[in-house]
């Protein structure tokens, strides 16, 4: 395996954008990582940022991440094709090394009133998520791939993630971003042993990891364990670190690591020397898997170019749900109001498994809708 | 990845004059009067809800929360 390349996650973000500048001053950013959809609202772009976009374009270093296409949403939105019309256009500006979103859906009016949250692992979901991440190739025509969820709503779902991820993505020959505070998220929050859970993934689909940081969240309805959230917005924890170097040997296909940090965590100079130093940390336990055998075995294009032709696949059922679900995570004022509201709503006896979620994990599954519903402010967790 | 010096110096004075964070916004224009959510003709000002006075808000580009 060749060794894979450092990478940061990069945004227009002017803490983010002060925080990296000295690792690109000192030439130790081998690759960038864009939330490219982030910026589509935005007219004007400063030409420095485009600018350090197609440095890192030019040499294939560039990697585009979206947040807001929300893949299974069961309706085919408006947003979605537009989405899919700029990420066309940027990809004949930008060379990218491959694009990826995330595992979920939004709900909301527009793509920031929404949380990305779960949903069930069905045939009809399947479906839907295939036709979009082919939708996604076509318009980028490049390797595409999926994150790993951090949340979760039972033990049941963190142990069929790594399955559902390979259905999904076999048909495009797609890969997987492995986010290694995702899965310390679950070890923790779902009592698991990291060698039992890395199995459960298709590894020969890493084509990226990722490492953050997080947040503690005390839950009244499971006092004295914390809930850990993937909030970003801390520096990276020592265990992430050994489950970096853990999981480098097992995954024959890396070919990117990216450090993530939200620029409002990295407000004062400690914290972004920590950030730093996170990066550094990283750098070194990549060198240390130096191995020059050749290019990795999968370049993970599809061996045929997937169909788009018909109509995106929806589900009305699938979109109700949504909705409703949406609605009582956004609104419900406490766990007991959520869980009742629940019982009596279209996802009761479904294929959603309401009645198996974690008491802990719906409510935080609650606190995540609501800050996306009320915008990421930075008072909000 | 070698960045070139000019580059790195534009970004450098670019961040030092950007007054806020940009990698995403609940605000339909850089201005923050008006939210994404609201209507072409809305006559509502919103800078309270956080616009340019208070632009630090968690870019969801990489915290899914």
């Amino acid at each position: 395996m060749p060794r894979p390349f450092a990478a940061l996650a990069c945004n227009l973000d002017r803490n983010t954008l002060l925080t990296c500048l000295p690792l690109f001053e000192a030439e130790k950013v081998e690759a960038v990582e864009w939330s490219f959809d982030a910026l589509f609202q935005f007219k004007e772009i400063p030409p420095w940022f485009t600018g350090l976009l197609q440095t890192f374009s030019r040499e294939n270093r560039l990697v585009g991440h979206g947040v807001f296409f929300s893949l299974f949403s069961g309706k085919w939105l408006e947003g979605q094709q537009t989405w899919l019309d700029e990420l066309k256009k940027l990809s004949k500006t930008y060379c990218f090394d491959h694009i990826t979103e995330h595992f979920g859906f939004m709900t909301g009016a527009d793509f920031h009133n929404g949380a990305p949250i779960s949903l069930p692992f069905t045939t009809t979901t399947l479906g839907i998520g295939r036709d979009r991440l082919a939708r996604i190739y076509d318009a980028c025509e490049c390797p595409v791939g999926l994150e790993n969820l951090a949340f979760a709503y039972s033990i049941e779902e963190v142990k069929r993630h790594g399955e559902f991820l390979e259905q999904l993505l076999s048909p495009i020959n797609g890969f997987i971003i492995l986010d290694l505070h995702n899965l310390y998220c679950q070890l923790h929050n779902f009592d698991l042993e990291f060698a039992d859970l890395i199995q459960l993934y298709p590894l020969d689909r890493v084509r990226e990891i990722h490492i953050s940081g997080g947040s503690w969240e005390d839950s009244p309805l499971r006092p004295g364990k914390p809930v850990r959230r993937d909030t970003h917005d801390d520096s990276v924890p020592q265990e992430v670190f050994q489950l970096l170097e853990q999981t480098i040997p097992l995954c024959p296909n890396l070919k990117f690591a990216v450090l993530e940090q939200l620029g409002t965590g990295l407000g004062t100079e400690a914290s972004r020397v920590a950030f730093q130093q996170d990066f550094d940390a990283m750098s070194g336990i990549l060198q240390q898997s130096r191995d020059d055998s050749g290019h990795p075995a999968n370049a993970f294009f599809p061996q045929t170019r997937p169909d788009t032709s018909q109509p995106p696949i929806e589900s009305n059922e699938l979109e109700q749900q949504q909705q409703e679900l949406s609605q009582i995570l956004e609104t419900a004022t406490d766990y007991e109001a959520a869980k009742n509201r629940l019982a009596t709503s279209r996802l009761a006896h479904s294929a959603w498994n309401i009645e198996s979620w974690e008491p802990a994990m719906l409510e935080t599954a609650m606190r995540i809708s609501q800050k996306w519903k009320h915008g990421f402010l930075q008072t909000q967790r | 990845m070698k960045v070139s010096k000019s580059l790195l110096q534009a970004i450098a004075v670019g961040i030092t004059l950007s007054a806020s964070s940009a990698s995403c916004s609940l605000f339909k224009d850089e201005d923050g009067l008006h939210l994404q959510t609201c209507d072409d003709g809305c006559t509502l000002e919103h800078r309270d809800d956080g616009g340019t006075d208070n632009p630090d808000y968690n870019c969801p580009g990489c915290g899914m929360g």
